[in-house]
């Protein structure tokens, strides 16, 4: 016998949209209504196999727990990553990382920092999906078509008509600055919009002219080359930005140039800025999956710092070069690594073989590269709890649709750090 | 387990009770009766020579919540001047002006805090506040939710709905988001920027809807009046910070019409615009108003000099602020057609002519306002400076020739335009017990804290006595929390996770119908996940939810 369950909050994306409607077939999930296609096959992930393993035989929890932590005493320098789990995930790992003097980071630390760095240097202007939705008469994509990155994203925030602006029913106006691929997916899910096409790399000059062009000075971009002919764009653009009374500029840091990242989010906000000389205008930082938003507000609210804080020393300590995940794996400064990533069984970035421990959702293939696997729940799926959405203000509640035997998160790392 | 603290010299304001030597007993967590005569004492502590009083509430700070973690991720320097190891049984962190989670609890546990309400929890961040204050350790906590900015308010009242039916939101609120007491915030004026309205004066019309500032603030007076919520609406006036505003809060009083209000960090809501450098104290004309007006209660926001960082819903005021940001960098969010926020880092300077003059007009307000029961002591953390500095606030109210010494330090225009120097009221430890206890835990409507009678909840302090009051309520020689000794010597003992204080109105279910159109064709988040429940809340990690009672009308 089947049961329906309404209004399900999905945690497979940073949008966590909470109106899916999830059917029970004993222990099988199906979305049915409402989900994109991540969601679909994030619910149907199988629970099977839920056996813990060390050095990839069966072993009990309590085993595996004791000898998660031996590795985690032995370790001089553990690391602490992946951080795809809910806030209660967070908060166990962040105390765990404490008394073993770990350093933490997310699975897309680069992308969460990126937007940090930004915030450190200059601050910004921001906006959340309810805002975008009823108020935004413009909307300016950078470097993503939104649905890419999260998929129900023109669906749920771009599609509807802004019902409360100045004009109300006035429709909404989407352009797109980016790869001409972009613009041809962002076109199938709002035929009006418009683009212009540049390479990632170019992003950052894209907008140099943009905010120029604005303020009335004459940048033009060379005639020839790559941009020639964009500058008439470039114009109308600028000129639809001026009239416009509540633009919204979106980028998906995840999906920007890397090593640019910061620089386009900074070119941006500034946009933002001048805007708001004379209208209304703000940012909107799309992605935050995997948990990313919530392990950065988690970890902000319990050490003062957005990830990347190391504990070796004892108060944490934030650099956010120094103690990027891949950076302690690749200098091999960390020698032992705790990698959770619950949402799915994502394999954690392997430089060289140093002991690992891994809590994920049952999976042969990481049991398989681990030290120690302890498979753990799926939040939002066989465990109740709370992740905050991409805009970083709205908390979700996540349901337990699913009956299982598993552990959460939370508990194995409570586990853990009780034997240390 | 039944514990004795004997000797002890009790200031019980709720009680009348001022430097009277006699026992406390603690059982169960609870302030009962001197037992039998041949009943075992578990537990004795000799409090000879020693102050007791209840544990202090705090009843406007910013501890947890949206603005107050962007604050965080804004300052990583702020940070760094305060780094905090972990120890036996304490977690780490670090202090400052927005200190993590777990240090904020301890800090106020240190100074005998054991109750620290957060006074602007945006119903669209309700997880996160109750979450984060869930990650302070000792000290219970309640929330003050945010309205008057919100759409949904602001159409039912452009349509004309009746007041029945926005007192029906107004409680539905509360109960969605836990909340304890009502705040509103710049009324329509955080709504009103959204639409690019850069200004909106008490009786300025909104650009789009039907409302003013003043319509607003009577609706929520009136709602939480009707449903008889202890603590009246928590008003953050219009025109925070400028200057000519003492006319603002003047009117604002007026608005009130007779029921009760409160006016929260009053200091930056005091401004005249006399004198040569058209910025002068409003103190005394607003002291004078308020010692007349029953209504009305207060706190006062007191600055301190230093750097900070301002973290408001006054999106309009702070986006405006943005200049004078030390350092150059502020966050604006317009949020879920809901609220907003603005953070906006500070350094008060006591050279500064209106850096100094606003020190002066906070304390103004404490020697001018007559009655201790309707003002309370606050530096609206972290907007007028970090709680830790209490102590010495505390000693600047019962120290007049201290208070002139520090006053002698600041720019000398600011000097002459105060009456500071000439008042020359000194506050009494009961007066402050008042003030920091008895007083706000009876505006909240918390009937078993505050005091020490019996039946109350064992959150009690022992000060030793000292000369200097500043070392005095920095280090308490004991707190304890529901019965638990917490802190001994200014060091941290033990820590209990805290209850959180709320009240649960009732309404009419009619509103929920609306409630569910509204959110259906506005909203990104679904109704039935919008509300925090019971259970969830609990789940956070909280000792236990304790349910103020409403005295509709
Ligand atoms: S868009 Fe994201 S949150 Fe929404 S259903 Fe798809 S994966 Fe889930
Ligand atoms: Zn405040």
């Amino acid at each position: 016998m089947s049961t329906t369950i309404k209004d399900v909050t999905c945690p497979f994306c940073g949008l966590h949209c909470d109106d899916l409607m999830v059917a029970m077939d004993g222990d099988t999930a199906r979305v049915v209504a409402r989900g994109c296609d991540r969601a679909v096959s994030g619910f149907a992930q199988s629970g099977a196999d839920p056996r813990a393993r060390v050095q990839g035989l069966p072993v009990t929890l309590d085993q595996a727990v004791k000898h998660a932590a031996r590795v985690l005493k032995r370790s001089h320098q553990p690391l602490i990553a992946g951080m795809a789990t809910d806030a209660s995930g967070c908060r166990a790992a962040l105390a765990l990382a404490e008394k073993t003097g770990a350093a933490v980071d997310h699975m897309h630390g680069h992308a969460v920092i990126s937007n940090a760095l930004v915030v450190q240097r200059r601050g910004w202007i921001m906006t959340t999906l309810t805002e975008l939705r009823n108020r935004a008469d413009l909307v300016l994509l950078l470097g993503t078509d939104g649905d890419s990155v999260n998929p129900r994203f023109t669906e749920r925030c771009l599609q509807p008509r802004p019902t409360m602006g100045r004009k109300p029913r006035r429709s909404r106006q989407v352009a797109v600055i980016g790869a001409a691929a972009l613009g041809r997916s962002l076109k199938r899910q709002i035929s009006s919009a418009t683009s212009i096409t540049c390479r990632p790399n170019d992003l950052p000059e894209m907008l140099s002219v943009l905010r120029a062009t604005l303020s009335g000075q004459a940048i033009p971009l060379p005639r020839k080359g790559p941009h020639a002919g964009r500058m008439p764009a470039l114009k109308k653009l600028a000129a639809r930005l001026r009239s416009a009374h509540y633009a919204v500029v979106a980028w998906a840091p995840g999906q920007l140039a890397s090593e640019l990242a910061d620089i386009v989010i900074e070119g941006a906000c500034e946009l933002v800025a001048d805007l708001n000389r004379f209208t209304r205008a703000a940012g909107l930082s799309l992605g935050g999956s995997d948990g990313a938003i919530t392990a950065l507000n988690v970890c902000a609210w319990q050490t003062g710092y957005p990830l990347r804080v190391n504990f070796a020393g004892g108060a944490p300590e934030y650099n956010p070069s120094r103690n990027a995940c891949e950076a302690l794996l690749e200098r091999r400064e960390a020698d032992a690594l705790l990698w959770i990533s619950t949402l799915h069984p994502l394999p954690p970035p392997q430089r060289r073989r140093i002991p690992t421990i891994i809590l994920a959702p049952p999976s042969r293939r990481l049991a398989a590269l681990a030290e120690v696997f302890i498979p753990v729940a799926i939040p939002g799926l066989d465990a109740a709890g709370t992740m905050f959405r991409l805009d970083n203000v709205v908390g979700l509640p996540l349901r337990a649709v699913r009956g299982t035997t598993l552990p959460g998160a939370a508990d194995v790392l409570n586990q853990i750090r009780g034997c240390i | 387990m039944l514990t004795r603290l004997a000797n002890g010299t009790i200031i019980d304001p709720a009680h009348g009770v001022n430097a009277v030597q006699r026992d406390i007993f603690i059982e169960d967590g609870r302030i009962v009766r001197a037992p039998a005569a041949m009943r075992k004492i578990d537990r004795e502590y000799d409090l000879s020579g020693n102050i007791v009083m209840a544990g202090a509430l705090d009843i406007h700070t910013h501890i947890g919540g949206g603005k107050v973690n962007i604050a965080r991720v804004l300052l990583p320097e702020d940070h760094e001047q305060d780094p905090v190891a972990p120890s036996a049984g304490r977690r780490g962190g670090s202090g400052r002006a927005v200190p993590s989670t777990f240090v904020t609890g301890y800090r106020y546990a240190e100074m005998g805090y054991t109750a620290c309400f957060e006074p602007a929890m945006l119903p669209a961040n309700t997880r996160q506040a109750h979450l984060e204050m869930a990650d302070i350790p000792i000290v219970d906590a309640g929330a003050y939710v945010l309205m008057g900015n919100d759409d949904f308010l602001l159409q039912l009242m452009s349509d004309g709905a009746p007041q029945a039916l926005i007192t029906d939101y107004v409680a539905w609120t509360m109960r969605a988001t836990q909340a304890l007491a009502v705040k509103v915030v710049n009324p329509g004026g955080i709504n009103a920027f959204k639409f690019n309205q850069r200004k909106l004066d008490l009786d300025e019309r909104h650009a789009v809807y039907d409302v003013t500032p003043r319509s607003i603030l009577r609706a929520l007076c009136t709602a939480v009046h009707d449903l008889g919520i202890p603590h009246p609406l928590h008003v953050h006036g219009c025109n925070l910070g400028v200057p000519g505003n003492d006319a603002t809060t003047l009117d604002t009083i007026t608005a009130a019409d007779g029921l009760r209000m409160h006016l929260t960090h009053l200091q930056f809501h005091a401004y005249g615009k006399e004198g040569d450098r058209k910025f002068s104290s409003g103190a005394a004309r607003i002291a004078e108003r308020i010692n007349a007006a029953q209504n009305i209660s207060l706190d006062v926001g007191q600055i301190m000099f230093g750097r900070t960082v301002t973290a408001s819903g006054d999106t309009m005021l702070q986006f405006r602020g943005a200049k004078h940001a030390h350092p150059k960098k502020t966050v604006t969010m317009d949020i879920e057609c809901d609220a907003g926020c603005g953070v906006v880092p500070f350094n008060y300077r006591s050279r500064n002519f209106v850096n100094a003059l606003q020190w002066c007009v906070g304390l103004e307000l404490f020697l001018l306002i007559n009655d201790p029961w309707r003002i309370f002591l606050t530096t609206d953390h972290p907007n007028g400076a970090p709680f830790t500095c209490y102590p010495h606030l505390i000693r600047l109210l019962m120290d007049r020739e201290y208070r002139l010494e520090m006053l002698s330090g600041l720019h000398p225009a600011a000097r002459q335009h105060s009456i500071l120097a000439s008042l020359t009221r000194e506050y009494s430890l009961y007066e402050i017990a008042i003030l920091t206890r008895a007083a706000p835990a009876r505006s909240l409507g918390l009937g078993d804290r505050g005091h020490l009678g019996v039946g109350a909840a064992a959150d009690v302090v022992v000060y030793r006595k000292r000369r200097n009051m500043e070392e005095m309520f920095s280090s308490p020689r004991l707190v304890f929390k529901d019965g638990k000794p917490v802190v001994q010597d200014g060091r941290i003992i033990d820590t209990p996770a805290g209850t959180v204080h709320r009240v649960a109105p009732e309404f009419d279910p009619a509103i929920a119908r609306r409630l569910q159109r509204y959110f259906d064709r506005y909203h990104t988040v679904r109704l039935g996940n919008f509300r925090l429940g019971d259970d969830e809340l609990l789940s956070y990690g909280r000792a236990g939810l304790s349910t103020h009672s409403c005295l509709p009308v």
